[in-house]
């Protein structure tokens, strides 16, 4: 059986040089395609990395993260190339916020693939709109997952690569041949709902119940949880109560709300309006469990081999040094082995009913059923 | 789930629905919305409406769009045709709501949309409660009035488009001559107003050229109109070599063309050479030979050129400057038709001077009969021997105020103002009442009288002359019609028509300046005629010089075979006649023998 990924290779350093060596050691073993995945923190100065990549005669797609994860480290420093065999097919999709639905056309002559990785920029306006898209296009056959590139920071930068360089605004869709088996866990719980979204814009919360949705949130976390927003800062109390969008016999979407604007709830991710919204309260212990019971399910009836781990970066600010279990039982469930993956703003996922999810706190992963390609 | 969430639970979902139903007014995308929101919030595979309010049900769907069936997303269920049809059958059981089917872990939910067709939920693994489905219904009937909503403003708007292309379309074909695909009048008119306007700030100077295609009346009517309509297709191609950018070229009359040519220059006399140019360009453009089944012709152009923006004493808006740089055109063709045709002239001031001239005498012309300006003259027509035959009665006119004016330059002016149908009729009534007075003259068999083309052809005109014989008590031999080839060439039909209505009453009809213009051979036995009389400009010196020897002999040989009366007019002088005198000829008119004369003159000569 083949495999989906090579030896990958690391540095620490990144410069024009490092990049230049790591891809040289890469395409040595004569990949099909490269994967760049590098730390946010690392990057400071971009200028080197067009000349090298739209140099390159092979696929190369990636991006830039908050810190990049090798089997079960976390390591916010440096850059890991992967020499990819399979056969991918890689489309971009630029200027996302002007983008409409036509836009996707170009990617229909791609339907015959088993699964696509989404690298999207993890600030872009358009998401859920590109998301709904993709679904549109190809429908629940297609098995898509991925994440959010960019800054912790928030910063407006380029984040994605390419053949044509670094990219902002925009979406890079990796097609596969490959089979994966979606592993997709959280272990929020439900601390007190249901609450109906009666008023909302986009991804602000205005109402709750028809009352302003901060004093409802607030009340609820007073009561439940004694704690006082007044004392703390906002996220790092609301960290831990995120609040969960009903899917009907499904798990909650869970939407991180990250600020406050004049008792209107601030969220990572669109809320649909009139939806019903639970608040939820977050355990190290059952979080850690979900994401990896999640991997083993999938990964149980499969050839343990390789896979792509798109984890939540607030999941990693929320379980702290317990996120290293997490990424211990993942990556125990793959042989302690051949792990690789990113943290990431916003997690990318098919359900099982089909339709492509943006998520937030969860634990994205990726497992190679079949690896179709053999070097 | 407790009660109470179960509750807060459906009313959720009936209001995230609801909320996303009618949120735009093209159906497809307003349905796109709905779909998608109901496809995250019910965990579904896939959502599709079948439309049977606009849609036959023999027809069968084949894409997400096409037919009326629309789905989110496009790629959707294997059995989708399948489920169309389970769809149909469904659509027609009364009183039942929704139904569901299963096939390879996934059900399909069919929820009948009122009377506008049903929805199908594909869902994967788990089935839908049905407190969650009976909960749908309500926003069913919504569905329903926004979808047939949607069509009925899509229908609206689809008729408004095709009124408005229908308005276009109409408004295009108004401005097209729709023989040569060309501009017509109006077109060119507005394009000249456009170009006018701006010309006023670039300070460019333009042309239009007016082109009246010589004598091409002669082509329809010998050949047919389908041919004279070949030729000027040929004539509107050509024609559009001589066009540029922002040129326009339109078919404005039967044989007239008119080509507006923009931004010639800033200088004047740079402008005015430019326009030369051109104006020889399409001169010779449309006289190369023209090749219609075989028939080759030769046509030539007369040109009028109009410049413009136009120097003028008054303000003119720019409509009003429209009309004059035509008449200008017209009036500088007229003058090239006037002269020899075949040729151009631009507009100046002296063509405006004559215009005044032309605007006085049709003036006077209204009042001339009733004050008695008018006088009939008469010049004899004889034999060889210098007997009285017959003679021509020839209008003259004094005005106090013009003075005597030619019958060359007022009698064109009455025909073209319609004056010349009181004036004929008058100059009958002259010529009735001499013939009345000299009726015991044996000598003088006829008088004939000059009809125009605008006169002959009045439907009242055969009618009125016969009257006017049986007012005097005159015997139709006694008066002939002398009408030109003009006459002819109008209306062939019903020249022959009418001239053969007047032979069977006796009347004879002449054919005056024959050879002078037309291809006269060519009708020439059509027409009943009786008399020729040769064109005088082939007499004239006719002793001194023999080239229109052949001419001449040749007029007299086809009236001989014809058996055709032959005159020639215009006899001056004894060496003349002395060279007509051997021929075949049946009367001479001209100074040589008699000047043309006052009514008692003639009368004088004939009691002689």
């Amino acid at each position: 059986m083949g495999l989906l990924f090579g030896q990958y290779q690391y540095s620490v350093i990144v410069t024009g040089e490092s990049l230049q060596s790591l891809i040289n050691a890469a395409l040595s073993s004569s990949p099909q395609a490269l994967l760049i995945f590098c730390c946010d923190e690392s990057l400071k100065n971009q200028t080197f990395v067009d000349p090298i990549l739209t140099s390159l005669q092979v696929p190369v797609f990636g991006g830039v993260f908050p810190a990049i994860i090798i089997k079960d480290e976390v390591i916010d420093e440096g850059l890991l190339v992967v020499p990819i065999f399979s056969d991918v097919k890689v489309m971009l999709l630029t200027n996302l916020e002007n983008a409409d639905s036509s836009d996707f056309d170009m990617l229909s002559d791609s339907s015959h693939f088993e699964s696509a990785m989404i690298l999207i920029d993890g600030i872009s306006r358009n998401i859920d709109f590109a998301l709904n898209s993709m679904f549109e296009h190809f429908g629940y056959k297609l098995n898509v997952f991925g994440g959010g590139a960019g800054s912790l920071s928030f910063e407006r930068k380029p984040c994605l690569f390419s053949n044509q360089g670094l990219l902002m605004d925009a979406m890079v869709v990796i097609f596969m041949p490959t089979l994966f088996e979606l592993a997709i866990g959280h272990g929020w719980e439900v601390l007190d709902g249901p609450f109906l979204a009666n008023e909302v814009d986009d991804n602000k919360i205005i109402q709750l119940n028809f009352q302003p949705a901060f004093e409802v949130y607030e009340d609820v976390i007073d009561k439940f949880e004694n704690k006082s927003f007044t004392a703390n800062e906002f996220f790092e109390v609301a960290k831990t109560y995120p609040f969960g969008i009903e899917r009907l016999d499904d798990d909650v979407l869970v939407r991180d709300p990250i600020s406050v604007e004049e008792n209107s709830l601030v969220c990572v991710g669109k809320v649909p309006e009139n939806t019903l919204l639970y608040i939820l309260k977050g355990d190290n212990k059952k979080l850690v469990a979900a994401a990896v019971n999640a991997v083993e399910e999938a990964t149980q009836a499969t050839v343990k081999e390789q896979g792509l781990l798109f984890d939540c970066v607030s999941r990693h600010l929320f379980l702290e040094n317990e996120f290293k279990d997490e990424l211990k039982g993942i990556t125990s469930a793959f042989n302690n082995s051949a792990l690789l993956g990113v943290l990431v703003l916003g997690e990318i996922a098919s359900s099982a009913s089909g339709a492509i999810h943006f998520h937030n706190k969860t634990a994205v992963t990726a497992v190679a059923k079949h690896p179709v390609k053999t070097i | 789930m407790y009660s109470t969430d179960r509750a807060l639970q459906i009313i959720s979902i009936q209001h995230e629905l609801v909320m996303n139903i009618g949120l735009d007014l093209k159906l497809e995308t307003m349905l796109n919305t709905f779909m998608q929101r109901t496809l995250q919030r019910l965990s579904l595979r896939s959502v599709m409406l079948m439309d049977f309010n606009q849609c036959e049900l023999t027809e069968t769907p084949k894409t997400h769009s096409d037919g009326n069936l629309y789905c989110y997303p496009q790629l959707t269920s294997d059995y989708k045709l399948t489920l169309v049809e389970d769809a149909k059958r469904f659509y027609y059981q009364e009183e039942v709501a929704y139904s569901c089917i299963s096939k390879q872990s996934c059900h399909y939910y069919f929820l009948k949309v009122p009377q506008f067709g049903v929805l199908i939920l594909e869902r994967y693994a788990t089935e839908i409660d049905e407190v969650i489905l009976a909960a749908l219904e309500p926003l069913l009937i919504k569905l329903s009035a926004s979808c047939k909503a949607c069509q009925e403003h899509q229908n609206l708007i689809k008729e408004i488009e095709a009124r408005k292309f229908a308005e276009e379309l109409l408004i295009e074909q108004s401005m097209l001559d729709p023989l040569t695909n060309l501009a017509n009048r109006k077109k060119f008119n507005l394009d000249l107003l456009k170009t006018l306007s701006s010309s006023f700030t670039t300070k460019n100077i333009g042309a239009i050229f007016l082109l009246d295609l010589d004598r091409f009346k002669v082509i329809n009517n010998t050949l047919g109109h389908a041919v004279g309509d070949d030729v000027i297709k040929i004539v509107g191609k050509r024609l559009q070599e001589c066009m540029r950018q922002g040129d326009t070229l339109a078919r404005i009359g039967g044989d007239e063309f008119v080509l507006l040519v923009v931004e010639l220059s800033v200088d004047y006399s740079i402008a005015i050479e430019k326009a030369k140019k051109i104006a020889k360009k399409i001169a010779a453009l449309i006289a190369a030979p023209i090749n219609v089944d075989g028939n080759i012709f030769s046509i030539s152009v007369s040109t009028g050129i109009s410049m413009f923006p136009v120097e003028v004493d008054s303000v003119l808006s720019a409509r009003q400057q429209v009309d004059v740089i035509v008449q200008n055109a017209e009036k500088a063709m007229n003058a090239v038709k006037q002269a020899n045709r075949n040729g151009y002239s631009f507009y100046n001031k002296q063509l405006e001077s004559s215009s005044e001239r032309k605007t006085q005498i049709e003036k006077y012309l209204k009042t001339a009969i009733q004050n008695d300006e008018f006088e009939v003259y008469y010049q004899p027509l004889v034999a060889a021997d210098g007997k009285v035959l017959g003679a021509e009665a020839l209008i003259r006119w004094s005005n106090q105020s013009l003075g005597r004016v030619g019958p060359d330059e007022f009698i064109p002016i009455a025909e073209e103002s319609g004056l010349i149908l009181d004036i004929g009729s008058w100059v009958l009534e002259q010529v009735c009442q001499i013939l009345s007075s000299v009726a015991s003259n044996d000598a003088l068999k006829y008088i004939s009288v000059n009809v125009s083309p605008r006169q002959f052809i009045h439907h009242n005109f055969a009618d009125s002359l016969l009257s006017a014989l049986n007012r005097y008590c005159i015997n139709s031999r006694q008066i002939r019609v002398e009408v030109t080839e003009g006459v002819v060439i109008d209306n062939i039909d019903l020249t022959i028509l009418k001239m053969k209505y007047l032979k069977d009453k006796g009347v004879v009809t002449m054919l005056d300046d024959f050879g002078s213009g037309y291809s006269s051979l060519s009708y020439l036995h059509q027409l009943p005629l009786q008399t020729i009389k040769i064109d005088r400009s082939f007499i004239i010196d006719i002793d001194q010089t023999n080239k229109n020897h052949v001419i001449v002999d040749s007029i007299i040989d086809i009236c001989e075979h014809f058996s055709l009366e032959c005159i020639v007019e215009g006899v001056e002088n004894s060496d003349e006649f002395a060279y007509l005198a051997t021929k075949n000829i049946t009367a001479y008119q001209g100074y040589y023998f008699h000047r043309p004369m006052p009514k008692y003159d003639f009368i004088t000569l004939l009691e002689q």
